[in-house]
């Protein structure tokens, strides 16, 4: 963790003294995901279809937004068993797309952290300007 | 193998029982059965030449109930706080022809209780236990309620955005 970097700490320990500065980590954000874009947001996309995915047996669980080289990776293994380590390339993009998913959900928490935190703040200052 | 020759000692017959394994170690021997509590000095001198010890180190377990007859204390000291580089004749229990056994020689060896003094007293050993059990139930107390997680968005699953309620986007 480090010695500069308590935020860690820090979201959990506020989730207990202040909790709807907190963002949830199992349901929707509360804000609009557009909300401070003036140019919009790029939408995300899966090139591969539902009919891919079940012809190629991914699980539920792994048809995500990485399923694309998921079914490459899978189709080289097919292939090249048991020689795996041919696959490595096709490897490498899965991780380096799962990578970048989590850190998309990482910049996605902090965004709606900091939202709620700004919240937070007008709330207290209107508060303030009532008194 | 002159030693089977000496068959009239049942010490002896001890440490040739000891050189196979499927055997206990240790017999206590008929020469060495305690007889009654010694009273008078006379029994004392006896008591003390039977188990092999001079009469002023002769010393019994007291009469208390616990103890047992005539049989010698000879003191807290297990086999593995004798020293190791003795030349003895039995290796094993570290002893030499003649010499009294322990009353529980046969718990105190070196692969079993040791008599040394520990360096943590039984006090500090309760204390620390208390403390730490202690700590361990009034955290889970104070915390049984508090959430701790990894700070993270929810995974973000393209079949969730077809019915165009929920958008994803990237940054």
């Amino acid at each position: 963790m480090g010695t500069g970097n308590s935020q860690y700490i820090s979201t959990f320990t506020e989730s207990w003294s202040n909790p709807n500065v907190v963002p949830s980590v199992l349901d929707k954000p509360k804000h609009d995901s557009l909300e401070g874009f003036e140019s919009g947001r790029q939408e995300r996309q899966r090139k591969a279809s539902e009919e891919d995915l079940y012809w190629a047996k991914i699980p539920p669980n792994r048809r995500d937004y990485c399923a694309d080289h998921l079914i490459e990776l899978q189709r080289c293994r097919k292939l090249n068993y048991p020689f795996l380590s041919k696959c490595e390339h096709y490897k490498h993009d899965w991780d380096h797309c799962q990578n970048e998913d989590t850190i998309l959900r990482m910049k996605e928490f902090e965004r709606e952290r900091r939202l709620l935190k700004r919240d937070e703040r007008k709330r207290l200052s209107e508060e303030a300007a009532m008194e | 193998m002159s030693r089977l020759a000496l068959v009239r000692s049942s010490i002896l017959f001890n440490q040739v029982r000891s050189l196979s394994y499927s055997r206990p170690a240790l017999v206590f021997a008929r020469d060495f059965k305690p007889g009654e509590y010694p009273k008078t000095e006379a029994e004392r001198r006896a008591a003390a030449k039977k188990y092999g010890l001079r009469p002023e180190d002769y010393e019994p377990l007291p009469d208390n109930g616990l103890g047992f007859g005539d049989y010698p204390n000879l003191g807290r000291i297990s086999t593995d706080m004798k020293s190791d580089w003795g030349d003895y004749d039995d290796p094993y229990l570290k002893r030499n022809f003649g010499e009294p056994i322990h009353v529980v020689q046969d718990q105190i060896t070196a692969d079993k209780v040791s008599l040394a003094k520990t360096r943590v007293s039984f006090s500090q050993i309760v204390f620390w236990f208390l403390f730490g059990s202690f700590v361990f139930i009034g955290l889970n107390y104070l915390l049984w309620d508090k959430k701790c997680f990894i700070p993270i968005a929810p995974k973000q699953y393209p079949r969730n955005a077809l019915n165009g309620e929920e958008k994803h986007y990237k940054f």
